[in-house]
């Protein structure tokens, strides 16, 4: 009996614990973070009482195209799947005419979402493939390493992106310092020779 | 069977979650998110600036009863652990307080570790070396990963940086060079209209 309620405490604790914050009246406050592509993103939002105002919960995909608009009026759940990497947004927004309240109301959101691995249901696959509670940590353990290695590979493509533009600014900078002294050169000269036709021809010299 | 239930118990325990959150913080105004917590939980707050104006920030810690526990003027990045003492909702603010213009986006993650169950189970004679090892495994897996989320935020700064700082290359010599040539041919115009003038009189 008393292992089970540890069981129960402790199953509570592993939980993601939620993250909350204010949001007032006729503003959009964005949380984002840069996601892999095809990683399945799953979370959930809640409105924290006194409920005073109803936002509206909005997901933007990099290209702050909308990917998921819900009404925040019950504690809802979302999923979805990326389709390229990049900073997705997830959003509160105020921004529709709400029955106008005193100014100053603010309404506390509670929101969390998981992606990549922590998202995947991994008791389901224990019991699909008949895993034990070791096999199945160990099983989530190696597909997390095979995420980082994607991962890793990923960042050091981009890291030679990063390089090629380092040496590009490096070899411009010498460059169009030299184009800018054969210019300095070149107009002080065509000056000076411009200057002394002009004055032979009024006769000055 | 008691042992794989004391086994599915740690298991599931230290499945956290460590996510990396940007945030935006407008000029003259503080950002603040809450999380509630227990008590003798090891809670760390990890902190970058991504970009705006002088890449700093005023990070602030409060605990539930409103005591500050953490906090630091105009940081660009900054790393902060602490114990906490109480269950209850902690603060973590950020404020753009210097800035009048300019807004700022901050990316943070705050993970938490232990918790106030872990000392009634820990039991570790209970676990056979193959848990034990996974069980290291994991908190090992958990910190590889939080160096490669910081990681990556890094990276995006230091592209954006990049990125700029060749375009601003580009485009600052293009004007120079036609500031240039128009400098010098405005001299030479200006001259000759000064002798023009003068041949007139």
């Amino acid at each position: 009996m008393k292992l089970k309620n540890l069981l129960f405490i402790v199953c509570l604790l592993g939980l993601v614990t939620a993250l909350q914050f204010d949001i007032g009246q006729r503003e959009e406050k964005c949380i984002y973070e840069e996601i892999e592509h095809d990683s399945l993103v799953t979370g959930d939002f809640e409105l924290m009482d006194p409920i005073l105002l109803h936002p509206e919960f909005i997901i933007y995909n990099p290209q702050k195209q909308v990917i998921q608009k819900k009404q925040t009026n019950q504690p809802g759940k979302f999923a979805f799947h990326t389709d390229q990497t990049g900073d997705y947004h997830f959003c509160f927004s105020t921004k529709k005419p709400q029955p106008s309240l005193q100014s100053g109301t603010i309404q506390r959101v509670s929101f969390n979402y998981k992606y990549g691995i922590a998202a995947r249901d991994y008791e389901d696959i224990a019991k699909k493939e008949h895993l034990g509670p070791l096999e199945r940590e160990i099983r989530k353990m190696q597909d997390q390493v095979l995420e980082i290695h994607t991962d890793i590979i990923y960042a050091k493509g981009r890291e030679e992106a990063m390089r090629n533009t380092n040496e590009s600014t490096n070899s411009r900078v010498m460059w169009f310092s030299i184009l800018s002294i054969l210019v300095l050169f070149t107009t002080g000269i065509l000056q000076v020779y411009y200057l002394k036709g002009f004055f032979k021809k009024r006769k000055i010299i | 069977m008691k042992l794989l239930v004391f086994s599915l118990i740690l298991f599931s325990f230290f499945v956290s979650n460590i996510n990396s959150i940007t945030i935006t913080v407008p000029p003259n105004s503080k950002e603040c998110v809450f999380e509630k917590i227990d008590k003798r939980t090891s809670v760390t707050l990890l902190y970058q600036v991504v970009s705006g104006g002088g890449m700093d920030i005023n990070p602030e810690i409060s605990e539930p009863d409103g005591r500050v526990v953490y906090r630091r003027d105009r940081e660009q990045e900054g790393k902060f652990t602490f114990l906490s003492r109480s269950v209850g909702m902690y603060k973590f603010c950020f404020g753009n307080e210097m800035s009048h213009v300019t807004s700022k986006q901050v990316n943070f993650n705050i993970q938490l570790s232990g918790g106030h169950s872990n000392s009634e189970i820990a039991k570790k004679e209970h676990l056979t070396p193959l848990e034990n090892g996974v069980l290291e495994l994991q908190e090992q897996l958990r910190s590889i990963l939080s160096e490669q989320r910081y990681l990556k935020v890094r990276e995006h700064i230091h592209r954006n940086t990049t990125e700029s700082t060749n375009s601003r290359v580009l485009w600052w010599n293009f004007l120079q060079t036609f500031l240039l040539i128009a400098i010098s041919a405005t001299q030479i115009i200006y001259v000759r209209r000064i002798f023009e003038r003068r041949r007139r009189i």
